[in-house]
């Protein structure tokens, strides 16, 4: 793990609203690095993030739609946001009312920074 | 589908086929008494992977008690198709190994989260529904019973 990537993390996990940021092998579905608060279940947000990341992009590859930049999971109690990074997946659990456009951008930095 | 001569079995074991969309599934004793199993056609392939099962758990466990003071956790092979996830769960009267095969359908993530639950589940199984009936003297007779049950022969 390089420091530039350890410092888009951080980035992502210092929005407000983030309560957790981490990075996971695609086909492993587990926890390479992880920033979670209290309560969270890593292993959990690991494993069914890059679920569900992997089954999207195997639909979009089936559906003709090219590679799969970021999902997002709008639930009523936050929101899931899941981007690859090559064999690796950047899954991340907000908040609610957390700026989506803020995380998405933090997110996008880091994921250049792991490529 | 899920066969099992242990009934306390087969709601968990159910599940975590189901919910890890696991291939195959075995739970067995450490001894290699066979409780449940879901996918396998054959008997042979049961017996055979039941004592497989049991003989790499009581390896690594004693591996585990030499390096690290206390046995080994779950043990994980990833090939290039499928991968093989062995795991122990306690119950109330002592302990089920359960051996998953998978594929790229799910993820090592997903089959160690829905074990987790499995493990919960069997650990709240009272002692007296989880007792299952001592050997009585003859294994392999009990063995090949067992495997008739699984498979429809007895």
């Amino acid at each position: 793990m390089n420091a530039s990537f350890e410092s888009a993390l951080t980035e992502v996990a210092a929005v407000p609203g983030v309560r957790a940021v981490l990075l996971a092998s695609e086909r492993e579905g587990l926890a390479l690095n992880a920033m979670a608060a209290f309560g969270v279940d890593g292993d959990a947000l690991a494993a069914f993030g890059t679920a569900l990341y992997r089954r999207a992009r195997l639909a979009s590859e089936a559906a003709g739609y090219g590679a799969t930049r970021q999902i997002v999971l709008d639930a009523t109690g936050g929101r899931m946001l899941v981007t690859g990074c090559g064999d690796l997946v950047l899954v991340v659990l907000a908040e609610r009312e957390t700026g989506a456009g803020m995380v998405r951008m933090a997110m996008q930095r880091a994921a250049r920074a792991v490529r | 589908m899920t066969a099992t001569v242990a009934p306390w079995l087969t709601a968990p074991l159910g599940a975590f086929v189901r919910e890890a969309r696991v291939s195959l599934a075995v739970a067995l004793e450490p001894s290699g008494r066979v409780l449940a199993q879901h996918g396998f056609t054959r008997s042979l392939d049961v017996m055979a992977i039941c004592s497989l099962v049991s003989a790499i758990h009581a390896s690594g466990s004693e591996l585990g008690r030499q390096l690290n003071g206390a046995a080994f956790g779950p043990l994980h092979h990833g090939g290039v198709g499928r991968q093989v996830f062995i795991a122990p769960a306690r119950t109330r009267t002592g302990t089920v190994l359960l051996l998953a095969v998978f594929d790229d359908r799910t993820s090592l993530g997903i089959v160690r989260h829905f074990h987790a639950a499995f493990a919960r589940a069997v650990l709240d199984v009272s002692a007296e529904e989880a007792r299952v009936e001592p050997v009585a003297g003859d294994f392999e007779r009990e063995l090949g019973r067992n495997l008739a049950v699984l498979f429809g022969r007895a």
